[in-house]
């Protein structure tokens, strides 16, 4: 009777890793219900493992929370059994995706972080990791000073077991460079990301993301475009890049590319429509606005954009015209920040919606699609570089 | 005069031996390298020099070790231009740097000497530039970082000789068989002719040149002679062979078709050349991520290869040739659809992952392919074309879950579903209504589905009308909503539904009973409005003769636990979990039947 349903688990593992993305930890979630109904903790508890690594690095950050709470509490009931190393490297993951659930509290956040940083001692680690978590849910907050002073207490503290990798590392001091707004800085910081000689499964393709606007800023345009024909591809299929979507649509529609977002913002809405992160879904949201308006500004506010059939929150038809949709964007974006605000006890949110209409002053054209067939698809490069010695 | 390198050499002949290269073995390739730069340097000076490579070996006799001699008519080296690459040698002993000054000549040519070391601690040049009158030099390197360098009184025409020492343990490098099956592997395709001598045998190792490049009178002939090519490089019979061309990077070759279907995990690598010298046999690098359908040979003249030389470094050069390369693949598999459909099904029947890999990302190519696709549907697998033509709208379920509740009613309900869950296929399926502004796409759900059920009429409504309360009030300790409807199959007595959003409360209820405070709070927020929303739906079917039987029971008692143990049945009969109230269910329930038959029968026994 066991073998039976253990076999059946396992198949449905197995088929599990022959799909991606939303199917992949749909499958694994049916894996888990099958070990539970059996009652099987210990298998129960190794399909969760599998679940919360598909999950959060898919971007389904729900199911990866709920699946590790349950494994927490089972390894604390039998840690002999179920004490597995992996799971304090996971909740490192569950405690970094808290805060883009605006529904819960700020209190419980940090009390999450305060719980694995005990955890952590415990096993032997350092504080590294968890002042790195501090530092990220600053900068979500908006909260300069206090990212200062994480900042500065992750820097000193030395490596451990719990530390990230470098690549990782060195992508959180750009993002922590960028958002205090030291731009050159963030840069320098990128080089070792930027020139390949550190990476891993998520770097370089969210550090390509991260330093467009910098480099818009610094009026380096035309690197800015070769991280961006680099870095999209890297995480045009994954939901868990939903974010660096976002970016890479921010900056073709700072430069005036105009069909080549819409393109891809239509074809990434889906994602943001139905991501449980709605901190992502506000940065999607965000750059979307941003290029309907740019929309807008070129008279072209009547075209029409395709809309995912998840997007039952809108009218019953399936494509507005750029300015209704901004419309709705707008609107949705305010109860969103609204949310985040409220939870954070700041207005970062608010500030960042004003803050990207400032964006406008930094658009400039820098045409990529010139040289592209009609199928969309780039032909050759040549003439992108030529453009950029131009500039 | 004695010199000393003023490095530690083991040092670097480990880095080279045991971290930059993959085996003793590229000794070889070093060697041939270092022939092949020369030759090509001296025909800079001298357009119509014909240049050659001879590698001899000397058996060992007595005491003296088996003997390698590389030697070929290229520019040769000056005095000065050694003291240059001892510099280079010296000059770093990381391997970025080494990787770094391959680029020039004489670099390269120290650094191609060193690895000489692995097999030999003692290496003799002897040697003559071809630069104007010069000395014949003979320097000789140890390992331990000594040599010496003197004019020799005998001049040897213009070119370098290179003298190898067997070091014990390396026997097998300096068998005649194995030396010219590594210059064949290495050299095969190079321009000139390499001439290996043991003994009284001389044999040339390159004769057959580059197989793509040669002149064909036919299609067919090509075809012929690139699967025979193919089938001696990688021992396999492959589907197809498609000739590849980018002038990024100035490279050409063949792509064969595997005869199998690779799996997804499994990384693709290939055979490549740079300028016709072996660089690799697994370049992994070289096509886009969807061609995993093919495995490749190919020469290079312009792409630059990393440290280890042993794949190419990833730049905007290697990003254009990848992309030519992709084109030229997919120009094939359009060209196939046009003049050979058969073909073309044979090979979606192997390789339709890849194709759906391409048709995610490629619109145009969408069009032309969706429709030669396969999928697995309710009633078996069929192509997405013939799906289409049975079905206006195209219906899918997500996942496997939702497929299996789904797939017990459609045949009945004359509904067709494609199951999404597979990788692509959802990406695929909605795809199509952006790309057709007439295709409509569906994602079905069971729950959605048992609500187009036929309702009942109101008489029927009345007799079901205790009973559903009744069901109603038992199922919801078990979150669960009663309904009564009529569908087919009629010998279904229930259909239990449920979706995502009701799993999910499930699974944050759970994780919550065994939560301490902290974490019961976290997972409390997640839930929302919908806390106390039923999981699911239990639909019983009116059609169904036991469904009508069972709402005739009077006996409050019995009817409360049949209807608890149909609910247990569709649970099970749909692979979902019983969580510990449900298992109570089924062992009271089997009880209580028991205790209920056997008093009955006692009764009627009376």
């Amino acid at each position: 009777m066991k073998s039976d349903h253990t076999t059946e688990v396992y198949e449905l593992m197995d088929r599990a890793w022959q799909m991606e993305g939303a199917a992949r930890v749909m499958a694994l979630e049916q894996a888990v219900r099958l070990a539970d109904s059996h009652h099987d903790v210990e298998l129960g508890f190794s399909v969760r493992q599998s679940l919360i690594e598909a999950a959060t690095f898919s971007g389904y950050p729900q199911p990866a929370l709920v699946a590790f709470a349950w494994c927490l509490a089972q390894s604390d009931r039998d840690p002999e059994r179920l004490g597995h190393a992996n799971l304090l490297w996971q909740y490192k993951w569950i405690a970094d995706s808290l805060y883009s659930f605006p529904e819960i509290p700020w209190q419980q956040v940090e009390e999450t972080f305060k719980d694995l940083a005990r955890r952590s001692e415990q096993a032997g680690s350092g504080a590294r990791a968890v002042y790195k978590l501090y530092m990220k849910a600053a900068m979500h907050r908006g909260d300069r000073r206090a990212a200062r002073r994480h900042h500065d207490k992750w820097a000193k503290s030395p490596r451990d077991t719990l530390t990230d990798c470098r690549a990782c590392d060195i992508d959180a001091e750009v993002q922590y460079l960028a958002f205090l707004g030291k731009d050159a800085d963030a840069l320098t910081a990128a080089a070792p990301v930027l020139c390949g000689s550190h990476r891993c499964a998520e770097i370089p393709h969210i550090t390509y993301a991260r330093v467009l606007l910098p480099l818009v800023r610094l009026g380096r345009t035309g690197d800015a475009a070769r991280y961006h024909l680099k870095g999209y591809r890297l995480v045009a299929r994954n939901r868990e890049f939903i974010r660096e979507v976002a970016s890479h649509i921010q900056f073709l529609a700072l430069t005036d590319n105009l069909a080549e977002a819409v393109k891809i913002f239509e074809k990434h809405l889906v994602w943001a429509v139905e991501t449980t992160d709605l901190d992502e879904r506000f940065d999607y949201y965000l750059a979307g606005r941003f290029l309907l308006s740019r929309l807008t500004r070129a008279g072209r506010g009547d075209h029409r954009l395709r809309l995912p059939a998840a997007l039952s929150d809108c009218p019953e038809t399936r494509s507005l015209t750029a300015d209704e949709l901004a419309r709705w964007i707008s609107a949705e974006l305010k109860s969103l920040a609204a949310r985040f605000d409220a939870r954070n006890g700041t207005d970062f949110c608010a500030r960042s919606i004003t803050a990207s209409d400032k964006l406008h002053r930094l658009a400039q054209p820098f045409p990529l699609t010139s040289d592209r067939t009609a199928s969309g698809k780039p032909k050759t490069r040549a003439r992108l570089k030529a453009s950029e010695r131009g500039t | 005069m004695d010199f000393k390198f003023q490095i530690d050499l083991r040092g670097i002949i480990d880095i080279l031996s045991n971290h930059l290269y993959s085996g003793p073995q590229v000794f070889v390739r070093e060697l041939l390298q270092n022939a092949v730069d020369a030759i090509r340097a001296r025909t800079q000076l001298d357009a119509e020099h014909e240049g050659e490579i001879s590698l001899e070996l000397v058996p060992h006799r007595g005491t003296n070790p088996a003997t390698l001699v590389m030697a070929d008519n290229g520019v040769g080296l000056a005095e000065s231009e050694i003291h240059q690459f001892l510099a280079t040698i010296g000059a770093s002993s990381k391997r970025d740097e080494l990787a770094d000054r391959r680029s020039e000549f004489i670099g390269q040519f120290g650094i191609g000497l060193l690895s000489c070391f692995v097999v030999s601690d003692e290496i003799v040049v002897i040697t003559r530039s071809a630069r104007g009158p010069a000395a014949t030099i003979e320097w000789r390197g140890k390992s331990d970082g000594t040599y010496t360098m003197k004019p020799l009184d005998r001049d040897i025409a213009p070119g370098t000789q290179v003298y190898l020492r067997c070091k014990p343990g390396c026997e097998e490098y300096f068998e005649p068989a194995r030396v010219r099956e590594l210059a064949e592997h290495f050299g095969g395709l190079l321009p000139y002719p390499i001439k290996v001598t043991a003994g009284r045998e001389s044999q040339l190792v390159n004769s057959a040149g580059v197989p793509w490049r040669q002149e064909f009178s036919s299609d067919r002939e090509r075809r012929a002679t690139l699967l025979n090519y193919g089938r001696k490089v990688f021992e396999a019979d492959f589907f197809d062979c498609v000739p590849l061309r980018s002038s990024a990077g100035q490279l050409d070759g063949v792509a064969f078709v595997l005869p199998f279907s690779p799996s997804l995990a499994t990384k693709r690598t290939h055979r490549v050349y740079l300028k016709r010298m072996l660089l690799s046999e697994n370049a992994e690098n070289l096509l886009p991520e969807w061609a995993f359908f093919v495995k490749c040979v190919v020469n290079a003249d312009d792409l630059r290869p990393t440290a280890s030389r042993e794949s190419f470094y990833e730049d905007e050069l290697l990003d254009q040739a990848r992309e030519a390369l992709g084109n030229t693949l997919r120009d094939y598999l359009v060209q196939l659809a046009r003049s050979d459909p058969k073909r073309l099904r044979q090979l979606i029947g192997l390789h339709y992952l890849s194709i759906k890999a391409l048709a995610v990302q490629d619109d145009e190519f969408y069009r032309l392919f969706m429709d030669w696709l396969p999928f697995e549907t309710s009633e078996g697998e069929m192509t997405f074309g013939e799906y289409r033509k049975q079905h206006d709208v195209v219906r899918y379920t997500p996942n496997l879950d939702q497929f299996r509740q789904i797939a017990q009613v459609a045949a009945a309900q004359s509904l067709c579903v494609i199951n999404g869950a597979y990788t692509y296929d959802a990406e695929l399926l909605e795809r199509f209504g952006q790309l057709f502004p007439n295709g409509q796409v569906e994602i079905v759900d069971a729950s959605a589905l048992a609500q187009t059920f036929e309702e009942l009429s109101l008489d029927e409504q009345e007799r079901m009308f205790a009973f559903l309360q009744l069901a109603d009030a038992v199922l919801r300790k078990f979150r669960c909503a009663a309904e009564a409807k009529k569908f087919q199959p009629a010998e279904l007595p229930t259909l239990y539904t449920t979706d995502t959003a009701a799993y999910f409360r499930r699974s944050v209820d759970q994780a919550r009973e065994i939560s301490d405070d902290h974490w019961s709070g976290v997972l409390g927020n997640l839930h929302g409005k919908k806390r106390d929303e039923p999981y699911a739906q239990l639909c019983f079917n009116c059609l169904n003769p036991l469904v009508r039987k069972v709402a005739r029971i009077e006996d409050k008692k019995l009817l409360e636990r049949v209807i608890q143990m149909l609910y247990v049945q569709a649970l099970l009969l749909g692979h979902h979990p019983l969580n510990s109230k449900e298992m109570a269910v089924l062992n009271e329930g089997l009880l209580g039947l028991i205790e209920w038959g056997v008093d009955a029968k006692r009764e009627t026994g009376r």
